[in-house]
């Protein structure tokens, strides 16, 4: 499974309404602001979970639990960090990798990461330049690079696990996912500037 | 921590290969560092395009907006709590000033305003003030009584013994400015030569407790 076989199918999109009203309430904490987020990213958020834990029940709780933590330490978010999605996007998925780490029912799935089983994921095929930019700069990525992104994204390895599975020591391994990261930020940047 | 331990890690945090203690530990230092926050924020950015990218959309099912709603219910009743005590402090504080501006020829001295620099500076001066808002549950109410051109700062929290720390905001610099010390009901710093803040936050074990824009 390479990200050149990436298989293409048509969903849709959160609605991107209100966002920047959404993030400052947010930020403020204005009681309000929660539901109105989780009203404007609920699909989003929901698949998020649902993709990486594979149940309805525990998706569920796993996009409350994320949002409890959030909304209840919610020191980390600020406008300038940037957009609520992704900030929202990015915590629900990883309360539900740590979830999916640390539950034993899911050991097969740990296992099935390790193997090269081929898997069918799905991408957005919209006209939509940041996204074009970023699946183009994926593509162009060095195979060693494109690599361990694929192994951190899609197969939610740890960095210590992909160092063990590749037989690369760990700092290498850091090194490629930053060279990854930084090319992938820069396509994004280009689009936007 | 340091920015350079929190950069290093950033691509890891968004990518969703740090432990959750590690990512609650960078919480602690993004809540007071803008610059690091911005730096999450671009790694952030493209792991939620490639989220978007790679993630088949399913409705969520309705009882779930039922609960979320219900999380920032507690904090409501916290609010109106918090408001009340506030005002009950602001008045306390208040009385305190004008009893000290009439009976310092007795040289009263009282626990919450600690030094005669202090009651001098306070007592003296215009200032300002602003209740700092809760961000986590239990949190003490606080306030910072400051100079208009944010010079001093007098930091007031409800609570005594406060294990917190009070840190203040210059852009994208910070500074600890350590311990309120603990009086009688209330825990109080004062800070003569502030440079200036833009912002204050309490911070706890936990990370931020209360924060505030000093306007």
């Amino acid at each position: 499974m390479t990200l050149h076989s990436i298989g293409q199918s048509r969903i849709k999109t959160s609605s991107e309404i209100e966002d920047a009203s959404i993030a400052r309430d947010f930020s403020e904490r204005r009681p309000e602001a929660l539901a109105a987020a989780y009203r404007a990213y609920s699909q989003l958020l929901y698949s998020i979970a649902r993709n990486v834990l594979g149940n309805d029940e525990d998706a569920e709780d796993c996009v409350h639990d994320a949002l409890t933590r959030v909304w209840r330490h919610g020191f980390s978010y600020r406008t300038e960090r940037g957009t609520l999605k992704s900030y929202l996007s990015v915590c629900v998925r990883n309360e539900a990798i740590s979830r999916r780490r640390s539950d034993t029912r899911h050991s097969q799935i740990e296992r099935d990461a390790f193997l090269d089983t081929p898997q069918s994921y799905e991408i957005e095929v919209v006209d939509h330049a940041q996204r074009a930019s970023l699946r183009q700069a994926l593509e162009s990525l060095p195979d060693e690079q494109r690599q361990v992104i694929e192994l951190s994204y899609f197969r939610n390895l740890t960095q210590t696990q992909i160092s063990d599975r590749l037989g690369v020591p760990l700092g290498t391994i850091k090194s490629r996912v930053g060279l990854a990261m930084q090319r992938l930020k820069n396509a994004l940047r280009a689009v936007s500037a | 921590m340091t920015h350079d331990y929190t950069l290093e890690r950033r691509d890891a945090y968004a990518l969703g290969t740090l432990s959750r203690a590690e990512r609650n530990h960078l919480d602690e230092h993004l809540a007071v560092c803008a610059s690091c926050s911005r730096a999450i924020g671009e790694a952030e950015r493209v792991v939620c395009e490639m989220i978007e990218m790679t993630t088949p959309l399913v409705n969520a099912p309705a009882t779930l907006e039922s609960r979320i709603k219900r999380i920032a219910e507690p904090q409501r009743s916290k609010l109106a709590l918090w408001r009340a005590r506030s005002s009950a402090m602001w008045g306390a504080l208040a009385a305190a000033v004008i009893l000290t501006l009439g009976l310092t020829t007795m040289h009263f001295r009282q626990e919450t305003l600690r030094s005669d620099a202090v009651l001098a500076t306070i007592a003296t001066s215009h200032f300002k003030h602003v209740s700092l808002t809760s961000r986590a549950i239990g949190a003490p109410p606080a306030k910072v009584l400051y100079a208009p051109d944010r010079s001093w700062i007098y930091l007031i929290v409800d609570a005594a013994p406060c294990e917190c720390h009070l840190i203040a905001v210059y852009g994208d610099r910070v500074r600890d400015f350590g311990a309120p010390e603990e009086n009688d009901l209330t825990s109080t710093l004062f800070i003569k030569d502030a440079g200036k803040p833009t912002s204050v936050r309490l911070v706890g074990n936990s990370g931020v407790l209360a924060d505030g824009d000093l306007k």
